[in-house]
């Protein structure tokens, strides 16, 4: 009889342990980096804004929240303290392309003209279409 | 369709041909939330933001999702919980500069007051704020901006279980670098 209070005991604590450890760790997870996702959808950056220019809704649902690997022009480069941002250029927009925003600043050569491959998550569309999370991949 | 995007773009084009307009796409909001138990910070640098250098009307629209958080927990709750990102996909101010005049910019940051109406969350709330413009050597507009916001002034439902979690007041950073648009 002692023993086995003894044995639950050691096992809820036990329990316990791993419980609070596992919160922990869900508590304190770090938004995971793109880096080993597959993409969903590989596609230029002017057949992607076409589709959120022609129809926004539509566009949504297919790519709302999925991983995209982009490739187009260089727009603009902007490095802040400690993020960046990579515009790609859409043939047929007035001002608008891809938004491409890196967490971390890109300490990279790309420059204004050049071809590049980003991958990201799309998050929808403002005056470009916004991806967010992204990688640089070429 | 290509026909149709090129009317709409040379309609665009004289919107803004005839109006000076700066602009930007990658306006930062920052905002913070202080406790004693845990801080809470999102940065979002994919803001866009145009501004009438005639009059001094401003607009900005921001995705509520495109706000990335240190903790992916935080990112998911924030989304799913607390702005419901999924109904209210966007935030978006539209209001004007007072007295504003763009020869009057200089290196040296000057305080404006602006007021508009915010949209969070499916809420719209007048607000008057000031906010710091200057023009540098580029020629950008810089514009910069603190203030706070309360979660239950926009129908954000904060849960008693984490309330001692959140601030009552976030403070909100804005900082903008527009350009010219020609």
């Amino acid at each position: 009889m002692k023993s086995i209070t003894k044995y639950t005991l050691f096992g809820l604590l036990a329990l316990a342990l791993v419980g609070g450890g596992l919160g922990y760790y869900m508590f304190n997870k770090k938004v995971p980096t793109l880096e080993k996702t597959n993409p969903d959808f590989v596609i230029s950056a002017d057949d992607l804004f076409n589709e959120f220019e022609n129809d926004e809704s539509k566009a949504l649902k297919k790519f709302e929240n999925k991983i995209i690997e982009v490739t187009g022009k260089v727009i603009s480069v902007k490095n802040n303290k400690f993020d960046s941002n990579i515009i790609l250029v859409a043939e047929m927009a007035m001002i608008g392309g891809v938004n491409c925003s890196f967490k971390y600043k890109q300490e990279n050569e790309v420059k204004k003209g050049s071809m590049v491959t980003i991958k990201g998550q799309c998050q929808g569309f403002l005056m470009d279409v916004v991806l967010n999370n992204c990688q640089l991949i070429k | 369709m290509k026909k149709i995007t090129i009317i709409t773009a040379l309609l665009f084009l004289g919107f803004v041909g005839f109006a000076q307009n700066h602009i930007t796409r990658t306006g930062t909001i920052q905002f913070f939330s202080e406790t004693d138990i845990e801080n809470i910070e999102a940065i979002n640098n994919q803001v866009s933001s145009v501004i009438n250098t005639e009059n001094g009307e401003i607009v900005f629209s921001v995705l509520m999702k495109a706000f990335t958080f240190e903790k992916a927990l935080m990112q998911e709750h924030f989304n799913e919980k607390y702005v419901e990102s999924e109904k209210f996909p966007k935030a978006k101010f539209k209001g004007k500069v007072t007295n504003f005049s763009l020869s009057d910019l200089t290196e040296k940051p000057k305080e404006f007051s602006i007021t508009g109406s915010l949209l969070i969350h499916g809420v719209t709330k007048e607000i008057n704020e000031s906010i710091m413009l200057s023009k540098n050597n580029k020629n950008l507009i810089i514009g910069t901006s603190t203030f706070t916001v309360k979660p239950e002034d926009y129908s954000i439902e904060i849960p008693s279980i984490v309330r001692g979690n959140i601030s009552k007041t976030i403070e909100i950073k804005v900082k903008m670098d527009y350009e010219k648009m020609d």
